[in-house]
């Protein structure tokens, strides 16, 4: 429990360095295999105080082929920017 | 418990890819340990560890098994095996490995198709027990090989993470012993 206390606190410590703001960043796959649709990934980065939101609301919806991606893989995506 | 992983698996999707993940986690599921694997399935599995230690009356020697990508998993031939760890007979933490495995079941050759639907990907395993109080499960058993095309290698492949987590149990009560938390070795 102490090693994860303490590992949020030099996470929300990192966090507070970064100026409060709103980042954002768009990409593309060139398509899903099926269509020849780019698919968009767009990332809004909320930074505020120690938090930080991380919004995907404005990337591409589903699409036919096998790119789609679960939360867990959302959730693991993030944690791993974070962790770098 | 990655080099044992690596050393006892027959595909080479986890021998020379390295295609696996392994990882410790608390008794509520929360990880505590992880090695410098694949930050998608250590990601994943930090994220749905503590839905998936909730659906189980966990004993000593049970074994679960899972590849559902709605249940915290990625895609279908990341199989993921999750052992209990129990100190002085209470639940103390969980072991777990994912690993790709080269049969999934998935209807073209290889392990990733280019589809539509998820069942054409293969076969997806809710969480589920391999084995209970040590004993195999024979129901998981054959669901696994009711799709596989090569059903002895995959779970041949699924027998070396059962074995990479016990390693994992291992050495974790060797590592209470060290510290003093445990008065002596009980593997």
């Amino acid at each position: 429990m102490a090693l994860m206390q303490y590992a949020n606190k030099l996470a929300k410590t990192a966090v507070e360095q970064i100026p409060n703001g709103v980042y954002k960043a768009s990409e593309a796959l060139d398509n899903d295999g099926f269509s020849s649709e780019p698919i968009k990934i767009t990332v809004s980065v909320r930074v505020s105080s120690d938090e930080i939101t991380v919004d995907f609301l404005e990337t591409s919806s589903s699409v036919q082929g096998n790119l789609n991606c679960p939360i867990s893989v959302t959730a693991a995506a993030v944690y791993y920017v974070f962790s770098h | 418990m990655g080099a044992a992983l690596r050393r006892s698996a027959l595909s080479p999707n986890i021998t020379d890819r390295l295609d696996f993940s392994c990882a410790l986690f608390t008794n509520t599921g929360q990880l505590f340990g992880q090695a410098a694997h694949i930050p998608v399935h250590l990601g994943s599995m930090a994220y749905a560890m503590k839905d998936l230690v909730k659906k189980f009356a966990w004993e000593p020697k049970d074994v679960v098994i899972v590849n559902d990508p709605f249940m915290g998993g990625t895609h279908l031939p990341d199989v993921t095996v999750i052992t209990p760890i129990f100190v002085d007979g209470s639940l103390a933490a969980f072991a777990a490995t994912r690993a790709h495995h080269a049969d999934i079941g998935c209807d073209s050759a290889g392990s990733m198709p280019l589809s539509s639907s998820i069942h054409q990907e293969g076969l997806l395993i809710s969480p589920c027990y391999l084995s209970k109080g040590g004993a195999v499960v024979e129901e998981t058993r054959n669901l696994l090989e009711s799709r596989l095309k090569n059903p002895q290698n995959t779970y041949a492949d699924i027998a070396a993470q059962v074995s990479a987590n016990s390693r994992g149990v291992a050495e974790l009560k060797n590592l209470l012993v060290a510290m003093g938390y445990l008065a002596s070795r009980t593997r």
